[in-house]
């Protein structure tokens, strides 16, 4: 597939993941993710998986290192639009999003980081 | 060069005897010596008492003499250096003690003429003290150039780390301490004092460490990083970390090193506009 969008929005970035990834294009995203953090100067990242059927331990372990890694860079990393099946299975898994906000919907997790970087 | 030995063939160590009982016998040329000294050499390296000054040379004659018969006159050379060196470290200059050694020969020539009445055992003596004179000069030359080196050294260090832990007041309350090149536990501890000195002595409140300069950030270095943020803590004031690559985030996240509550950014502006607000500044650009 083509490679998954980094939008800007309101000095945030947005990445709206469409359909499940691979290993190796969900490191490519990572590592596209922090690329940009350096260029716009974010202070918020928006990861909206609600297009994603299949959440593996692996791509689970990306999404907690990259809220890591973007939060050593200076921004607040949510996961948001995780769906209900997705959600039941990390648990029963017993994989947890240490560290990582998760929020409902796109609105609400940027209503989040409006609320964490506005004291700052 | 410490370890440098003078052995003598038979001749020389002849030559020297001959020499040495020659300035034993009358020692009327020690006052010829001091006055050409005191022309050359400027009052404080010499001893005002004459006498004092009188045994020295004997003292270092009889070294001499000692090193003629045994052949080897390491010691006597040794000694010789010991004293140009400390004449070195007075600041004299190279030329000047050059200068010197080389006034003796004239007065001790002058001597040795009058009371060797042998031709050939005069022209020995000559060249058994213009051996020695040479040798003088040798070590001369040698001690400078050491000297100088190590001072060289020295000051290249003092400089180098001066450059490498420069503490910048950027605001009022803020200062930034660039790291530039590798972070080894001697200049990490080296820093951390020294940016205490300062958040001490400015009464910062906030500190940014900009680490863009640093290649690699290992488990060390971040250990020794997160020392500093605690200390700087310790004295009052609050550490950020800004300059934190793509590459470095992902290897601390990696290895699993945690910054613990240490604020970290990407850039200096960002840290810098963080501090500022921290500081209760409020950054504001009017239309122009």
């Amino acid at each position: 597939m083509a490679e998954v969008p980094i939008l800007e929005l309101e000095g945030r970035l947005v990445v709206s993941i469409q359909e499940d990834l691979t290993d190796r294009e969900a490191e490519d995203l990572q590592h596209r993710l922090l690329e940009r953090l350096t260029r716009v100067r974010s202070s918020g990242v928006v990861i909206d998986v609600s297009g994603m059927d299949v959440v593996d331990s692996y791509f689970c372990r990306i999404l907690r290192d990259t809220a890591a890694m973007s939060r050593l860079m200076g921004a607040h990393t949510a996961v948001v639009g995780m769906n209900a099946a997705v959600a039941v299975t990390l648990t029963e898994l017993g994989l947890e999003m240490v560290g990582v906000h998760t929020d409902l919907s796109l609105e609400r997790g940027l209503q989040w980081l409006r609320s964490v970087t506005s004291d700052a | 060069m410490e370890s440098q030995s003078f052995t003598l063939s038979e001749d020389r160590a002849a030559a020297i005897r001959i020499l040495a009982g020659a300035l034993r016998g009358d020692e009327s040329w020690l006052t010829s010596v001091r006055t050409a000294l005191t022309r050359d050499l400027p009052p404080e390296v010499i001893p005002t008492d004459e006498a004092e000054w009188t045994d020295s040379t004997r003292e270092s004659f009889e070294r001499l003499l000692a090193g003629a018969e045994d052949r080897d006159l390491t010691a006597y050379f040794r000694t010789q250096r010991e004293r140009i060196a400390e004449m070195a470290a007075a600041d004299l200059s190279l030329r000047t003690i050059t200068r010197a050694t080389s006034d003796l020969r004239d007065p001790i020539v002058a001597h040795l003429r009058t009371v060797i009445a042998d031709i050939a055992d005069q022209r020995t003596a000559v060249d058994a003290l213009d051996y020695l004179l040479r040798e003088s000069l040798i070590i001369a030359g040698e001690v400078y150039a050491t000297e100088r080196e190590d001072k060289v050294e020295d000051e290249f260090r003092l400089a180098i780390r001066r450059l490498s832990t420069p503490v910048i007041q950027v605001w009022d309350e803020i200062q930034v301490l660039p790291l530039v090149g590798v972070i080894d536990s001697t200049r990490a501890k080296q820093m951390t004092e020294q940016l205490l000195e300062r958040i001490v002595e400015e009464q910062a409140r906030v500190v940014i460490i900009d680490i863009t300069g640093v290649p690699t950030v290992d488990t060390a270095v971040a250990d020794h990083l997160l020392k500093t943020a605690k200390a700087a803590g310790l004295v009052g004031a609050r550490a950020i970390l800004v300059g934190i690559s793509p590459q470095v985030a992902q290897t601390l996240v990696r290895l699993g090193v945690s910054l613990g509550d240490v604020e970290t950014y990407s850039d200096m502006r960002s840290g810098l506009e963080h501090a500022l607000r921290q500081l209760g500044y409020v950054i504001e650009r009017r239309v122009v």
